[in-house]
């Protein structure tokens, strides 16, 4: 596993046509997008097509990168999800992007962060801070399209409960970021 | 670029989430799978083809449509070794101090044949040129040289795939760098094989031109 670092200039290399860069970007993301593939693809041969699906994504985006909102890793992962999520919709499944809350204090949030953390270390450090349920509970909404009602049914757990262990990673991983409510141009 | 694909942080950060939940189940892709990923991405990665550059460094000479189709078939396949340019021949006389040459056997197949030369190939630097002489000249439309490279840390039914490449002149020396679609870890055995344009995924070895073998 990479993480990733000093892979930026990948995606600028590959946008510029350099053929090199091919290689080392499939070398450098290709488990990572395995690894997600597999997560919501349980049959070998659909997981390769998808695999190979969103490599075609991240070729025609590669120059869309910006490493001021995210890491290699993380870009690299938002291609993967869009395509996983895309393609569970044409089967028929209708996983769920989740969202803030609509009463997401960020001021507050924010307050619990004494550093600000490069994204994929945000990431890490609050996947470290969870229990096992609540690191279970992200996994199924982030890497598996479930609802909040599956989860719950899933694990046994009161849905209000599973609302809250969602709500509070991401919260926790928006404040690491430093990102702040003002949205610094993410387009809805 | 203020949108990142019109993403917003919210997505952003899920990603990012995700990326690292999965982190400790990454896995090796599959040779077969690099590969094919490779070989697409650089036929959809195409860098900006100069043509004056490309003549001037020993492309064909073929005009009108023929020249246009062959430019576009090297840049749909992509991963094509580069023939001749003055890199290669820099690139060769740097590595042949500590890479040492393999010298060319014909295979059975007549365009090898008288065909001589050698192949200089650095695992470390993964960096590679072949030289020929006398090997027949191909017409592109109909069929190209593909450059084949066993490694000793792969399926041998599985080469890796070199590339393909076109000899224009027969006579004259031609330098081919090495570009191969994916890492080579051993070099063991490089064949130079016949194949319809655009290059096969696998060979069936009907028509082997060349071979040179590394020693154990």
């Amino acid at each position: 596993m990479t993480d990733g670092g000093g892979s930026g200039d990948l995606f600028s290399r590959i946008a510029g046509g350099d053929q090199r860069a091919v290689t080392e970007c499939v070398e450098a993301f290709g488990g990572l997008v395995q690894a997600l593939a597999k997560r919501w693809n349980h049959d070998p041969s659909d997981a390769e097509d998808a695999i190979q699906e969103i490599f075609i994504d991240l070729w025609k985006s590669a120059g869309r990168y910006d490493a001021a909102k995210c890491s290699p890793r993380g870009f690299v992962a938002m291609i993967a999800r869009r395509r996983l999520i895309d393609r569970a919709r044409k089967r028929g499944r209708s996983p769920v992007m989740v969202s803030f809350p609509e009463d997401f204090d960020p001021a507050a949030e924010t307050t619990g962060a004494a550093e600000v953390l490069e994204r994929g270390d945000a990431a890490r450090r609050v996947l470290a801070e969870l229990t096992p349920m609540q690191r279970r509970m992200l996994e199924m909404t982030l890497l598996e399209g479930k609802t909040h009602e599956e989860v719950a049914l899933e694990t046994d757990t009161p849905l209000g409960t599973v609302k809250s262990h969602v709500r509070r990673g991401l919260l926790r991983a928006r404040a690491l970021m430093g990102v702040v409510q003002s949205n610094e141009g993410g387009a809805r | 670029m203020t949108d990142m694909l019109r993403s917003s942080d919210e997505e952003l950060i899920e990603a990012e989430l995700a990326a690292a939940l999965v982190a400790g189940e990454e896995s090796p892709l599959s040779s077969e799978l690099t590969a094919k990923l490779i070989r697409h991405g650089r036929a959809d990665v195409t860098p900006v083809i100069d043509l004056a550059s490309r003549r001037a460094t020993g492309m064909p000479s073929w005009s009108g449509w023929a020249a246009a189709a062959a430019i576009a078939l090297w840049a749909m396949v992509g991963r094509n070794p580069t023939t001749e340019g003055p890199n290669a021949s820099v690139v060769r006389a740097r590595l042949v101090p500590t890479a040492g040459e393999l010298a060319w056997s014909p295979g059975p197949d007549a365009v090898a044949d008288g065909a001589q030369g050698d192949v200089v190939w650095s695992d470390s630097a993964q960096a590679g040129v072949m030289r020929f002489q006398h090997l027949a000249a191909n017409d592109p439309s109909k069929e190209q040289y593909q450059l084949w490279i066993f490694d000793a840390a792969g399926d041998e039914r599985y080469p890796v795939d070199g590339g393909v490449f076109n000899v224009a002149t027969g006579g004259a020396e031609t330098l081919v760098a090495i570009n191969p679609a994916i890492r080579v870890t051993k070099a063991t055995l490089f064949v130079v094989t016949v194949e319809k344009p655009g290059g096969v995924v696998v060979s069936d070895r009907s028509r082997v031109a060349l071979v040179a073998k590394r020693a154990a």
